[in-house]
């Protein structure tokens, strides 16, 4: 339920003055807490991208990966982008074709399978796109 | 409970049932609204509260009244309004029981402020959380009722608890939201599509259909289905689509429903599927309807279509239409 959309959002590539962004789309049916993230993962052009680089926009704020678990009250709601900042300055450059590989995993925090376990969905999502000049802000 | 002429269910629809479109970005919430005014699916509208509304589980003044207005606008009438016990919004803990409850009386807030007069709520919060919930919907005047709907039955041991509960209390603001799917004759064509897709031989969805079928509990069940996938070497995916069967698809007696009728306060009219001959064939919607008018139950039924479990395709108004319709001739058999 949920995954008529993609992950990666098409044509969401974008160069930024910290690097670039990719759009990432929520792939179930309701809206979730950051905190219930359990993982995003980029790789751009077969190379993975340190976890330590990316940031997360959700309502206008940026979560590092490790600030995202603290999350609890901020909600990604179904209709919106969440935009993963990747802060490697220079390192795509508008009108460039670049391969990303997103992957994304969910945890339902309403949907428990055992003690203290819950539901987890991953998915990854491979697109091809050109980057576009600076439209967001770093 | 909304009861608009004392005859009969009163019909409407879950925007759950637009999740497609709405995932999609066809529609706003307005122009959602808007068309299933138009297209005659009301009176009654049920939303879930973190699928259609942005602040949700608060709800400003000024998003409340907007809401409030839309509805009045376009001759709708609010139903229901689903709510989620998030306990594991925590990585490393579950909520404690005194965070679950302040959770949820923010969003039991949130359906007095829009009108909702039931709150949909999972019956896994248990009866001892319910019991703590009982006068917080009285405060507001919100009836909360835990969604009934497969793999729970009447007999199953967390529903006997909570309607001992109920029993005991004997208030009107906890109740049932009974769904059809606890009670179904046979397993949607589209979820065939996805066990094939997911890799299954003809010959393991041959033996799934026996095995649902059968009258054994459904942990036996899940231990037959494990060892046909076994036999039949298919893949971890073909067990993740196996489990989605027997969590689906109930099989409860009609006999059931007579039980749980007194204590629905809202009912899931779920489907998957309305043929072109305005059949569902895996629900028996003419029994179904047929029990309620003899029961005279007179609350609320939503078109809850949960299709896009099998497709993308963006074709939930065409399937509400399809329900509606063969729910008024059902219902005027």
């Amino acid at each position: 339920m949920g995954a008529s959309v993609q992950i990666v959002e098409d044509n969401s590539l974008q160069t930024t003055k910290d690097g670039y962004v990719i759009g990432l789309r929520l792939n179930w049916y309701r809206s979730l807490p950051v905190s219930c993230i359990e993982k995003v993962a980029l790789t751009l052009d077969g190379q993975p991208v340190e976890p330590a680089a990316l940031r997360l926009e959700v309502n206008g704020k940026q979560f590092s990966i490790d600030a995202m678990e603290d999350a609890v009250e901020e909600f990604w709601f179904v209709q919106d982008t969440a935009w993963l900042h990747v802060l490697q300055p220079g390192r795509v450059s508008a009108g460039e074709a670049h391969t990303v590989e997103a992957e994304v995993a969910l945890r339902f925090p309403y949907i428990m399978i055992g003690q203290g376990k819950f539901l987890t969905i991953p998915t990854q999502c491979t697109a091809n796109q050109v980057a576009r000049a600076a439209a967001r802000e770093g | 409970m909304v009861m608009i002429n004392g005859q009969g269910p009163v019909l409407g629809t879950t925007l759950f049932s637009l999740t497609n479109e709405w995932q999609q970005r066809l529609y706003s919430l307005e122009q959602m609204l808007a068309k299933v005014a138009a297209l005659g699916l009301g009176p009654t509208v049920e939303v879930v509260g973190f699928q259609s509304l942005r602040e949700f589980p608060d709800v400003s003044d000024t998003f409340a009244g907007y809401f409030r207005d839309l509805l009045a606008r376009f001759g709708l009438t609010p139903s229901c309004l689903g709510g989620n016990s998030d306990v594991g919004r925590r990585k490393g803990r579950l909520m404690t029981p005194d965070e679950l409850l302040a959770y949820t009386e923010r969003q039991i807030i949130s359906a007095a402020k829009l009108g909702f007069p039931v709150f949909r709520f999972q019956l896994s919060a248990g009866a001892a959380m319910l019991e703590r919930l009982a006068p917080i919907g009285e405060k507001y005047g919100v009836h909360i009722a835990c969604e009934l709907h497969s793999p729970l039955a009447v007999d199953h041991p967390e529903v006997v608890e909570v309607r001992e509960l109920f029993d005991r209390l004997r208030t009107p603001f906890l109740g049932f939201i009974p769904d059809f799917s606890t009670s179904m004759t046979r397993i949607p064509d589209g979820y065939w599509g996805n066990l094939r897709r997911a890799g299954a031989p003809e010959g393991l969805i041959e033996v799934v259909k026996e095995i649902w079928h059968t009258d054994q509990p459904t942990s036996a069940k899940f231990g037959a289905l494990a060892e046909a996938r076994a036999w039949f070497g298919a893949g971890p995916a073909v067990m993740g689509q196996l489990n989605t069967v027997m969590t689906m698809f109930g099989r409860m007696p009609l006999e059931g429903w007579a039980q749980l009728l007194p204590y629905a306060r809202h009912i899931h009219g779920k489907y998957y599927h309305v043929d072109e001959s305005g059949c569902e064939p895996s629900i028996p919607y003419a029994e179904l309807l047929a029990l309620l008018k003899r029961a005279g139950y007179h609350g609320t039924i939503s078109a809850e279509w949960e299709g896009q479990a099998f497709t993308e395709a963006p074709i939930g108004f065409e399937q509400v239409q399809r329900w509606h319709a063969m729910v008024k001739r059902l219902l005027a058999a």
